[in-house]
């Protein structure tokens, strides 16, 4: 039984996870220049899991809190997976190019900052709500 | 929570398409367009009347040339810092500034005059100009209208207006432009010929005595802007020797010789047990990288043999700056006698492909090994992390090396690369009414930077030689390569973006010296600086077109 606040709540998250869904999509597939295997299929899936979360958690589904949490914990992990490449791809740059590799560095530090809110701070504002899978 | 995101959503959405309707161009009726007719003579205006305010037009020289531009579209510009100077389609759209009942306009011909398009610094980039600058606006304004800059300031609304020029027909001495409009499906053989020539000519005739190149002039005035590199001297004189090859111009050629000798005999210097070129102490590869391509040029056009000497001992120098991971350091003290390891832009590319270039004139061993090193440096383990694919460097030069080994030493890899990076640039080429601007065929990221012709010519010469590359590679396998028609494409949609914005003859009532204009490259269609690695990189482009259409 779900009160009127955690109706709220729910609603919220599935409708950010809806919004998280699109921006990766159309992130990868429309805003990446040019197709990579690893990154198409890993965003694609995180894309398809966090839409596929957002309908459960928008419609009130049973199931929708522990889908979220698994969406939770699959983003997390990528999500610093993600910035732990970046953060080591800028260092490269910087170290190995110096000068010339510095605009590069600074994009991926860009990068890192527009990932961070909706790979890592969403999914453990989430993970929060939910809590851990023996109190659900 | 749901609904506070939703009233965000809505109120982004409102504000969207209220500042979308607000400043949007409007037509203005024929009936009420204004109509700026100006004389202008030696590049500056000499006589101005606005049409319609009821003042009589002012007498004008004889010889000037008289333009007039017609607003005919309008839209409402805002006067906060930072709008204001993006507000402008720059080259399309002129600024009219009105306080109570008075209005002051400068058009586009009066704003490029005044070179106050792109030259407005919004960002810490140093070299990225945009816009229109607002100071010059304000400045002219208060001069028209007889108040500060101040007033005009606190006291002017500000409107832009669409301008379309007229100039008569009998301009004199000068040859009209082309009526036809040079795209990627009406590109000819004929149209890159003259382009050719024009730019080699320009080069040629602004070469000095010394044999230095007039680097940097300002189109308007033909004023020579202080600074030089001898890189991008070495550049020109390597199209220079291209071009005299393809054109079979005997001036061109000398011209060639001229910019060549003065690397030879001036430039020249002792580094360590090596020679480099050098202005002080400290000698970057760049130069040697690119005097080196200019010479094997010249030897190979047969235009002058004997620089071999200069290319073996340049070659030997160049070697000694690789380290065993075939990375260049790119700086050597010539104090110390040691190489100073750091990298630059362009230098590891640059040296790659003289290094193959020369192995051709020396035969020697070593410079070819050096080259394949360098290249698989550059394509493998010198470009490995974690978004590789999405962020690229300068590979103009990488791709260029690809080229010239394919025969002696393809790498698989490298071409891989070199697609991969021309895919990657295709998504930022600009497709025809993608751009305010005519930016068809040119590259960038949006409407608020003018498309410029170097980095579309640039990517087009590297365009040129993966193609090549991609033709050669499909000889030997008898495998047709997919690619092929999207680097055919990609190569003619920048050749014919540069040819549209060739100084030939350009708009001549605006140059102080249009003869000696004629055939220049410009920055971009606003930026009328000519520098001349802007003819180099647009030249060595069409060479390299030339060169694939005689292969067809």
């Amino acid at each position: 039984m779900s009160g009127p606040s955690e109706t709220a709540v729910r609603r919220t998250f599935g409708a950010l996870f809806l919004l998280t869904a699109t921006l990766i999509l159309c992130g990868v597939f429309m805003g990446l220049p040019t197709r990579y295997a690893v990154v198409d299929v890993s965003g694609g899936v995180l894309g398809g899991l966090l839409a596929l979360t957002s309908v459960a958690l928008l419609a009130g589904h049973a199931r929708g809190k522990s889908l979220a949490r698994v969406a939770s914990y699959v983003t997390l992990v990528l999500g610093t997976i993600v910035i732990v490449l970046l953060s080591s791809s800028a260092g490269y740059l910087r170290g190995a190019y110096g000068p010339v590799g510095q605009g590069g560095a600074l994009i991926f530090v860009f990068v890192i900052a527009l990932v961070f809110p909706y790979t890592i701070a969403l999914p453990a504002a989430c993970l929060v709500w939910v809590g851990p899978r023996s109190r659900a | 929570m749901c609904r506070v995101l939703l009233l965000i959503a809505l109120a982004g959405l409102l504000s969207f398409v209220a500042s979308c309707t607000h400043f949007s161009l409007r037509d203005i009726p024929a009936a009420e367009r204004m109509r700026v007719v100006i004389a202008w003579k030696d590049g500056v205006a000499v006589g101005r009347h606005v049409m319609g305010n009821g003042a009589a037009p002012e007498p004008v020289p004889a010889d000037s040339t008289v333009v007039t531009e017609e607003g005919v579209a309008e839209a409402p510009m805002s006067s906060l810092p930072g709008f204001f100077e993006l507000g402008v389609v720059p080259g399309r759209d002129g600024v009219a500034v009105t306080v109570g009942a008075h209005t002051s306009v400068m058009t586009v011909d009066e704003l490029m005059s005044a070179r106050a398009y792109d030259h407005t610094q919004m960002f810490a980039e140093a070299g990225l100009g945009l816009g229109v600058d607002r100071a010059v606006v304000l400045a002219s304004a208060a001069k028209e209208l007889g108040m500060t800059a101040q007033e005009v300031e606190s006291r002017a609304s500000f409107r832009r207006i669409r301008f379309e020029r007229h100039v008569p027909i009998a301009v004199p001495a000068v040859p009209a432009q082309p009526e036809r409009r040079v795209t990627a499906d009406t590109l000819t053989a004929d149209d890159v010929h003259t382009a050719v020539k024009d730019a080699s000519r320009y080069l040629s005739r602004n070469l000095d005595a010394r044999g230095r190149f007039r680097y940097l002039v300002e189109a308007t005035s033909d004023k020579e802007i202080p600074g030089y590199s001898w890189p991008r001297h070495a550049g020109a004189t390597f199209f220079l020797a291209q071009a005299a090859a393809v054109e079979h111009e005997p001036i061109i050629a000398y011209a060639s010789l001229r910019a060549a000798a003065i690397i030879r005999d001036e430039r020249m210097v002792p580094c360590g047990e090596h020679t480099c070129i050098a202005e002080d102490n400290d000698a970057e590869i760049g130069s040697a990288a690119l005097a080196l391509i200019a010479f094997t040029e010249i030897v190979r056009g047969d235009i002058d043999a004997s620089y071999r000497t200069q290319i073996k001992a340049l070659a030997e120098f160049l070697r000694s700056q690789q380290r065993p991971d075939g990375e260049f350091q790119h700086m050597y003290d010539r104090a110390a006698q040691k190489p100073i390891d750091i990298q630059l832009l362009y230098f590891s590319g640059e040296a790659t492909l003289a290094l193959a270039r020369a192995h051709r004139i020396t035969n020697d061993p070593r410079d070819l090994d050096a080259a394949v090193r360098g290249l698989s440096r550059l394509v493998g383990t010198g470009w490995h992390f974690f978004g590789d694919r999405y962020y690229f460097s300068e590979e103009h030069w990488t791709c260029q090396a690809l080229e010239d080994l394919w025969d002696r030493a393809p790498n698989r890899e490298a071409l891989t690369f070199c697609k991969r990076w021309h895919e990657y640039q295709r998504r930022l080429q600009y497709g025809t009414n993608e751009h305010a601007m005519d930016a068809e065929g040119a590259f960038g990221v949006g409407n608020f930077v003018s498309p410029r012709l170097t980095p579309a010519s640039s990517r087009g010469e590297a365009a040129g030689a993966t193609l090549l590359a991609v033709m050669r590679d499909e000889a030997q396998t008898g495998r047709l390569d997919p690619e092929r028609a999207a680097l055919t494409r990609e190569l003619d949609s920048a050749i014919a973006f540069v040819v549209r914005h060739q100084f030939r003859p350009g708009p001549t009532h605006l140059f102080a010296s249009p003869q000696v204009m004629q055939g220049a490259m410009p920055g971009s269609a606003v930026d009328w600086q000519i520098r001349i690695d802007y003819l180099q990189h647009a030249g060595s482009m069409m060479v390299r077109w030339l060169e694939i259409q005689n292969l067809r």
